[in-house]
């Protein structure tokens, strides 16, 4: 299982007017699954053939398992690619496609029929190796490119949007099946994607990219619950950013202002921050961290106040309901705070949520957001384009 | 604009090549409805947008817009609105060029085109781009354009294909929103099609899920959630898990159905059903198709032998940020989806791989279907 390295590796096209990748350094371990995920133009794909050896970079190395890539020969590399567009040949069986490859290099007979029919086994198509590819439905033609990829008994597999044609009914379970397959065959595998949850579903490690250079590296946990960015904390998940500025500001906690004349409370800040009085901040929630308190509720609280010693604490703000909508799954809420802010909540529709439209409530925020400094030009953080 | 006028489709059938697209399709949208139309690539959706907006004509049947037969009346005297997933911008027209479009070739009054072309560049928030090239703004701001040209034309009908598959998952969700907003506050009867049936539950008072040229169900976001006439319509909101089992006993006065699920010699699991509206009649000995969606599943560290419990151990845990999904494996090797909400305070309850668990299910939750045949059962199941 391959282990592959990157050390400065810079990239540039049109004569080093356009940087494509900027300078990177990153190792990815012998078996993780790795999604490049970022906006379009952002440097992903180029990441992507460099690694593969499809491009040769500017300046920098890049070594896998500890040889240097441009001393092998792109025949000897080892590397299987799955493509959005299938790449089937239309005139060929099933199993004519998955064993091209090898009738090219010239294996022996046996060894292709022996080969091809595992790695059909593998993706679940050993019943239609002699169905022509018009034949098949659309996952089953990108299983195809999957066994063909999977036959070149890569230990490296390249996948580019291998899921994109498939419609999300079919998609969300074939992205599982997909996870099985790798982790089965202990494959290293990197795969680009826009899709940012079926990064999150199924990779162990997501390298975010934004003009040719790595914004952050991390599990999906990670991304989740510590973006080093508001572009990352906006990139996943669905967050509420709220806007004002701090002062009390300690070691580890600061007085949170809201902006618009919002009320104030009290938040936790990481150890080693760099926010000083007066800063202007964005401080993040994400959308099922939203507590929804209706007021008589509220009430109760209060009265047993005792018996609330343990629970995290709780800032409080007045809102209204402006709309509840059912999804399914989940129930969505967009919320008016009382100093005009708009946000959104999304709880589980198994809490049977009582909450109405146009009802008065409180918001609840724990104290622990994320926080960040006030960019200087917020709309580029916050797009995704 | 005609305020809120209703459409109705009679006995539709539209053929291309041997292949029937509709056929005897009928649909009634009432004035005003924000309609979704839910499928898989391929299932008839588009179809039946380009019969409300006369792009096809139906070999039969009749189109009704407002009770006036409009079948044999061509798609620019209807019309009607249209957004595309492709925006369908005239790339070397300006913003403004664009969204008056409509009205230049008809020939209407340049002030009063300016005018209403003004109020629907303001009302969806792109003023002050006149003069702006399609490919000099971002791809939401571009479909916002198209949505504005839609909303010049008069007929008080909108139709939206597929307008939000090219925008990310962020922009997707808030223009998801306005656009419900608008459409009310405007009156106009919308027909979105879309193959993500969340958007739909977000933006529709009424969902058809299409199938193969036909309507599989129609109704409410709640309806369609809580009551899916087949396991076709469940499973469209993600993994269902599944179980052929026999009924052994009706409980009439406490309103529950039992049965058993076995296989081989070892495999037994007992289960209680609620029963609730739209689940089908079934006697004693009946086989049935039992399912539970993974967002109804509780998963629960150890061991409790109980009906409607799962005993597996954790095969893999993936993080969606909001949720946790678990697949379980029990001890014959079958596979389960639970999936739990967490946020930043529960997600430290973790659980590990490899881990032995409880699944378990509310009887008022889960669903039972007529039982489909071996065949398709086990492809339900191999589709977890």
């Amino acid at each position: 299982m391959p282990k592959i390295e990157l050390m400065d590796v810079t990239k540039t096209f049109s004569e080093g007017k356009v940087l494509a990748s900027d300078n990177i350094t990153l190792t990815i371990s012998d078996g993780d699954f790795v999604f490049l995920l970022g906006p379009s133009g952002c440097g992903k794909t180029t990441l992507l053939k460099l690694i593969a050896g499809l491009e040769d970079p500017s300046s920098g190395k890049i070594l896998v398992d500890g040889k240097d890539l441009g001393m092998v020969n792109p025949e000897d590399r080892n590397i299987g690619f799955v493509f959005q567009h299938f790449q089937i040949f239309p005139s060929m069986t099933v199993f004519e496609n998955v064993a091209y490859g090898m009738t090219v290099r010239g294996y022996d007979d046996a060894s292709i029929e022996r080969i091809a029919i595992e790695a059909l086994k593998l993706v679940k198509l050993d019943h239609r190796v002699l169905a022509y590819p018009k034949e098949l439905s659309t996952p089953e033609l990108q299983k195809v490119g999957l066994a063909r990829a999977i036959a070149t008994r890569s230990r490296t597999l390249f996948l580019d949007e291998p899921l994109g044609k498939l419609d999300p009914k079919i998609r969300r379970p074939f992205r599982h099946e997909l996870r099985r397959l790798i982790k089965t065959l202990g494959l290293t595998a990197i795969q680009v994607t826009h899709d940012q949850e079926e990064a999150m579903a199924i990779a162990d490690k997501i390298i975010v990219m934004r003009a040719g250079k790595i914004l952050q590296y991390g599990s999906p946990e990670d991304l989740y619950y510590r973006p080093n960015s508001i572009f990352v904390a906006n990139f996943f998940g669905e967050t509420n950013f709220l806007e004002g500025f701090v002062s009390n500001v300690t070691k580890d906690s600061c007085t949170f202002h809201l902006h618009l004349g919002g009320p104030k409370f009290e938040v936790k800040l990481a150890p080693g921050h760099a926010f000083k009085n007066g800063a202007q901040v964005m401080i993040g929630y994400r959308v099922e961290d939203i507590e929804l308190i209706e007021l008589h509720e509220s009430m109760q609280a209060e009265s047993q106040e005792l018996d609330l010693e343990d629970k995290p604490k709780m800032n409080t703000i007045k809102a209204s309901v402006t709309d509840a909508i059912f999804i399914g799954p989940s129930k969505r809420f967009i919320v008016k705070l009382e100093n005009g802010d708009v946000i959104q909540a999304k709880h589980s529709s198994k809490f049977l949520l009582d909450i109405q439209k146009g009802e008065d409530i409180l918001v609840g925020f724990h104290e622990h957001p994320m926080v960040f400094e006030y960019p200087d030009d917020l709309r580029k953080e916050l797009s995704k384009a | 604009m005609n305020a809120m006028p209703s459409i109705k489709l009679e006995d539709i059938t539209v053929t291309r090549g041997k292949r029937k697209i509709l056929e005897h399709f009928n649909l009634d949208i009432k004035n005003g409805e924000y309609f979704a139309l839910v499928g898989e690539t391929g299932a008839g959706k588009t179809t039946i947008l380009n019969v409300i907006s006369g792009l096809i004509v139906p070999e039969k049947g009749r189109v009704l817009i407002d009770d006036v037969d409009v079948t044999h009346v061509a798609a620019e005297r209807r019309d009607v609105g249209m957004v595309f997933e492709n925006y369908a911008l005239f790339p070397h027209y300006t913003v403004y060029k664009n969204v008056a479009y409509s009205h230049r070739v008809r020939d209407r009054n340049v002030e009063e085109t300016k005018k209403a072309a003004r109020e629907v560049l303001s009302l969806v928030l792109i003023p002050n781009r006149d003069d702006a090239l399609p490919k000099e703004l971002s791809g939401g701001m571009q479909q916002r354009v198209a949505l504005a040209r839609a909303l010049m034309t008069d007929s008080g009908i909108l139709l939206f294909d597929d307008p939000f598959s090219a925008l990310d998952a962020g922009l997707r969700m808030s223009l998801r929103i306005e656009l419900k907003n608008l459409a009310r506050d405007l009156g106009t009867t919308v027909v979105h099609c879309t193959n993500d049936v969340e958007e739909a539950m977000m933006v529709a008072n009424r969902l058809a899920i299409i199938k193969d040229g036909y309507i599989e169900q129609l109704g409410t976001p709640d309806e369609i959630y809580f009551r899916p006439k087949s396991i076709y319509v469940a499973s469209f909101f993600g993994a269902v898990n599944v179980f052929k089992i026999k009924i052994t006993q009706i409980d009439v006065t406490r309103g529950y159905y039992f049965g058993i699920h076995e296989r081989g010699e070892q495999e037994r699991k007992e289960f209680g059903i609620a029963i609730k509206d739209g689940i089908p009649e079934f006697k004693v000995g009946d086989d049935a198709l039992l399912c539970v969606r993974a967002e109804h599943c509780y998963i629960n560290k150890g061991f409790r032998k109980k009906p409607n419990r799962i005993y597996g151990t954790i095969d893999e845990i993936s993080f969606l940020g909001h949720i946790l999904r678990f697949e379980v494996k029990d001890e014959f090797g079958k596979r389960y989806v639970a999936k739990r909400f967490v946020n930043e305070k529960t997600y430290h309850l973790q659980f590990q791989k490899g881990e032995t668990v409880t699944l378990g299910f509310h009887h008022k939750l889960a669903l039972l279907f007529n039982y489909p045949g071996d065949k398709e059962m086990e492809r339900l199941e191999q589709n977890i």
